[in-house]
């Protein structure tokens, strides 16, 4: 009798505990998705606020309905829409031939063993983390004194019928590329470490050339990390801004991108056009917070290896 | 086809040497298994010879031609990886057509009907369509073996083909891929950590262990002449036994046991001085257990015989494994296991007669290992012909 | 030994050169070389040609609009920049900067991580939120966060308010304002931190969890002695990454005030380069701080280099 008093009262202990255990869980959870939505939410909110309510509101609860605008993502939208096309038509195809050229090296680096292999793979892990600041005096004077390709190629613009400003996204897609090379080499790498060794021995024996092995073997197994390593590098660019500044330097060039421009949308930190600001954040922050919402599982694994 | 010359190959690793000194012929047409612990070197010598690794020093000949400034594709081997390197995107088909496109002198056509022909051969021709993935561990084993018949090559790689499956596939596979080789008649170096293997496969074997040769020939040979210890011992299952002790008064000496030796061994004992530590060896199933009422024909064998306790017994069916000591032994584990008949009733906790017949026994010299004497032949009409 | 070099000789003699340099050619170098040469060599412009480009630069005296001018080459601008107060502050901010943001960010990760580690049933969705401002450009953090801090009506002071605190202007007062940015900072990556000890955490096998379990460990006690002790790589990493971020944020802090000027009390050694060579034209003088950017980020890759090595990673 006793003993089952006993064994009672341990197990509702048992119970009670994880009982508290979780609850504590959720709630510390909970306040962390605060933490990390709080910006976000009365960011949001206050782009779909007119002046008047954004002044009179507290910012993390919604308007009332005569304080909700639409003008501030309307005005947003007008200054930004040929900066955030800038920047894609700057993005996509850096993050293309990056992947193309980065996935080629990583093959050659890792599934062929030849001596000397670690010392071209540290100069390639230096270039992953050399602050972009070590080279970015270079970057304008190569652009702009060196080798002036955006001038040059002025008169090709004229014919297409593009500003010749837009010519700067050209400098600007090759750069992004140079420095990109690194990182996405090493992230390939990475995966082609861990497909088996003997699929490259078999098809040597088999006698294929090593394009054969690349592009019969190697490449329709890295589909998956395509994906993972577009996600990656796409977001990097797109969100990149030193070297838009470097390049483009001017705003309100035709050719400024969307980082560019959107860093000068209310530039002081004072002053009450906080509507605009915000929805010129979320409309800039759209296409990368898209692309996070629909992979980010394959996003985190891009951080994961590849690192910030 | 081709016979293949190993002349002292050898291989280093920056400081370790992984393959030392290697020299085997092997012939055209034969079933060559490489056998030994891992680390032994096994995999590193048929890397070689598949042009995987470039060999330190030393030659690799396939008929007269040299190989070793031959890349792997130009050598005309087909090898098979131990996790069968099957691609996983392609159909089975598909993987087996793969190595095919590089061989000159196909049409494509002629290259589909060479894929059909050698998946009848193999039994897997309904499942040419379909993927690596949705085959069972065996399935996939036939089509790493598919993928290299279908080349045709001059010599065969086997790197460990049969250690995903499953004992009992296994030992199907062993007896299939032997008649396949057969059949085939193209040279085969074969890879295996496993004796069993080893001793059911191969025309001859190769014992290896720490990057040298340890001894080269047929199964048979290998395991009743072992050259030394580590042969006797890796060979044989359960394992030879060995009761270390000195050469005294023409027999063996140790703690336990005095052994007389018959002329024949003293002969080949020639040139050992007394007191020189020797090891002895007998396999299990050469130790007798005699009946308790022992009759006048087991006086003769007086000689030769020991009372030991019996510690435990392993019924395996058809024998059993019984595992002896000495009654004043200090050893934690047995010191000699015998395999006797298994309707034969022994108790663990009894005491029995061990007879270890001198014709059976094997000597070793303690210090090198190398083998002075081997057993018999020819030993109670089992005659054995090498 | 006698027939190994006899045979060595006799491959010599048998083989003739043309062999052995068709065979070199035939070998994996050359093969390979058409794969990652062209991105090497591309590489290795963009960032050695780069970096001995800047450290020439640094080496002269150029400023203004026009060529670099070679004339005279000298340490003068590591001099000045060495004795310059506006330096001293900037590299004592980034040492602040680097270890508060790094510290706290692991700290916060790997509480995350332990926190989702276990089964938790909404775990997936909760990991995306918290990775969600990994996903945004600095620019976008930025302008967040000035609406976050903002003096009258910003969250956090609105929130203090009702605890009758404040408000303080976190952006413009020098004694908060480093304190704000770490905190933004942190708020981005904690993200990142947490999916990196993720990933370690998933990588222990579930049965060691299970054995301290039946020895009647605490669940406090098994991540402090068996778990923990495992993340050693994923820290280090993660430890790295975040430095050298701390190292080169200047995004960030530009696009605070839209210029080249950070907020008071925030200027590290980033943003003066930046300010110094593309506000005030100064090249030398800015190619002169990058170096020194340069070698601090030297100074935290290379022992991890050299880790990975030794643990045979790289």
């Amino acid at each position: 009798m006793a003993r089952d008093s006993l064994a009672d009262i341990d197990v509702a202990g048992i119970v009670n505990g994880m009982d508290h255990r979780r609850l504590g869980i959720y709630i510390v959870v909970t306040l962390f998705i605060a933490f990390f939505l709080a910006p976000l939410e009365a960011g949001i909110l206050t782009a779909i606020k007119t002046d008047a309510s954004i002044a009179q509101t507290v910012p993390f609860l919604p308007p009332g309905t005569d304080g909700a605008t639409a003008e501030n993502i309307g005005t947003a939208y007008g200054q930004l829409q040929s900066s955030i096309i800038n920047s894609l038509v700057m993005a996509i195809p850096a993050t293309l031939i990056t992947i193309v050229l980065a996935s080629m090296a990583a093959f050659g680096l890792t599934m062929v063993d030849w001596r000397g292999q670690v010392g071209i793979l540290v100069l390639f892990l230096i270039g992953v983390f050399v602050p972009y600041q070590a080279v970015i005096i270079p970057v304008d004077k190569f652009w702009y004194q060196v080798f002036p390709l955006a001038q040059m190629l002025e008169p090709v613009a004229r014919l297409k019928l593009v500003e010749p400003e837009h010519m700067l996204l050209v400098p600007l897609t090759i750069t992004h590329i140079a420095y990109g090379i690194p990182i996405v080499t090493i992230l390939f790498r990475g995966y082609y470490q861990s497909m088996p060794q003997s699929f490259v021995e078999a098809a040597k024996i088999d006698g294929k050339s090593l394009t054969s092995i690349y592009t019969d073997i190697v490449l329709p197994l890295s589909k998956p990390m395509f994906g993972v390593v577009f996600i990656y590098q796409f977001t990097q660019i797109y969100n990149e801004f030193l070297f838009s500044l470097t390049i483009i330097k001017y705003a309100d060039s035709t050719a400024a991108t969307m980082t560019l421009v959107l860093s000068g949308i209310g530039a002081s930190i004072s002053g009450i056009d906080y509507g605009l600001r915000m929805a010129a954040a979320f409309l800039a922050a759209l296409p990368t917070l898209l692309l996070y919402i629909a992979f980010s599982e394959q996003f985190a694994k891009g951080l994961q290896t590849g690192g910030a | 086809m081709a016979n293949i010359t190993i002349e002292t190959l050898t291989k280093r690793f920056d400081d370790v040497v992984a393959v030392d000194d290697v020299n085997v012929d092997i012939e055209d047409g034969e079933f060559l298994v490489l056998v030994g612990p891992s680390g032994c070197g096994k995999t590193t010598t048929l890397r070689m010879i598949a042009g995987l690794e470039t060999p330190s020093d030393g030659e690799i000949r396939f008929g007269e031609q040299l190989m070793n400034y031959r890349t792997p594709q130009n050598r005309d081997v087909a090898m098979v990886f131990q996790d069968y390197a099957l691609y996983p995107h392609m159909t089975v088909r598909g993987n087996m057509k793969f190595g095919l496109e590089e061989e000159p002198g196909f049409t494509d056509e002629e290259r589909e009907q060479r894929v059909e022909e050698v998946a009848e051969l193999l039994d897997i021709s309904e499942l040419l369509d379909r993927r690596p993935e949705e085959l069972s561990g065996g399935q996939q084993q036939r089509v790493a073996l598919g993928r290299a018949i279908v080349r045709d090559p001059e010599v065969f790689l086997m790197d460990e083909p049969l250690s995903n499956l499953d004992a009992k596939l296994r030992a199907q596979m062993r007896t299939e891929l032997q008649q396949l080789q057969e059949q085939l008649g193209v040279t085969t170096v074969y890879v295996t950590h496993d004796q069993t293997e080893a001793m059911t496969m191969s025309d001859r074997m190769v014992v290896m262990n720490d990057g040298i040769l340890q001894q080269v020939g047929e199964p048979l040979e290998l395991y009743h002449e072992p050259n030394n210890v580590f042969v006797a011992e890796f060979i044989g299952e359960p394992s030879m036994n060995f009761l270390d002790g000195t050469y005294e008064d023409d027999g063996f000496v140790s703690e336990q046991l005095t052994y007389p030796f018959d002329a024949r061994i003293t002969e080949a004992l020639d040139g050992v001085s007394p007191g020189s530590e020797l090891r002895l060896g007998i396999r299990p199933e050469d130790v007798d257990l005699l009946e308790s009422d022992a009759g006048s024909e087991d006086a003769v064998r007086e000689d030769h015989t020991i009372e030991m306790n019996v510690t435990v017994v392993e019924p395996m069916g058809n024998e059993n494994v019984v595992h002896l000591k000495f009654p004043d032994s200090s050893s934690t584990t047995e010191d000699l296991m015998a395999i006797v008949d298994g309707m034969r009733q022994i108790d663990a906790g009894t005491s029995v007669t061990v007879h270890i017949p001198p014709e059976a026994v094997h000597v070793f010299e303690s210090a090198s290992g190398d083998a002075l004497h081997n057993r018999q032949l020819e030993y109670e009409g089992q005659a054995v012909r090498i | 030994m006698a027939t190994h070099e006899s045979t060595g000789e006799s491959v010599a003699e048998t083989v003739g050169w043309r062999t052995k340099l068709r065979y070199v050619l035939n070998g994996d170098l050359v093969r390979s070389l058409p794969f990652w040469g062209v991105p090497f060599v591309i590489m290795g412009i963009a960032v050695y040609g780069g970096i001995g480009y800047n450290i020439a630069i640094s080496l002269t005296d150029t400023a203004g609009i026009g060529a670099v001018d070679w004339s005279s080459l000298d340490l003068e601008m590591y001099r000045q920049a060495l004795a310059a107060p506006a330096v001293h502050r900037a590299a004592l901010n980034t040492f602040v900067l680097l270890v508060a943001f790094t510290s706290i960010s692991l700290v916060l990760g790997l509480f995350l991580a332990i926190l989702l580690d276990r089964q938790f049933r909404f775990k997936e969705q909760v990991q995306m939120i918290y990775l969600l401002p990994m996903s945004l450009s600095f620019v976008v953090t930025a302008k967040l966060w000035v609406w976050m801090y903002n003096a009258e009506s910003g969250v956090i002071n609105v929130t203090l308010g009702l605890f009758g605190i404040g408000p303080i202007d976190f952006l413009g007062d020098p004694s908060y304002s480093l304190g704000a940015i770490v905190l933004a900072l942190i708020w981005q990556f904690s993200g990142y931190t947490m999916i990196v000890y993720l990933a370690g955490l998933q990588s222990i096998p579930g049965s060691q969890f299970e054995a301290a379990q039946i020895d009647g460990a605490s669940t406090v006690r098994i991540y402090l002695r068996v778990i923990i002790p495992q993340l050693k790589a994923a820290s280090v990493s993660a430890a790295v990454v975040l430095m050298v971020f701390a190292l080169k944020a200047f995004t960030f802090l530009y696009a605070l005030t839209g210029g080249y000027t950070p907020p008071k009390g925030t200027d590290i050694l980033a943003t003066l380069m930046m300010r110094e060579a593309f506000s005030n034209v100064q090249w030398a003088y800015g190619a002169a701080i990058a170096t020194m950017l340069l070698i601090m980020a030297l100074g935290v890759i290379s022992p991890y280099l050299y880790y990975q090595y030794r643990q045979g990673s790289l």
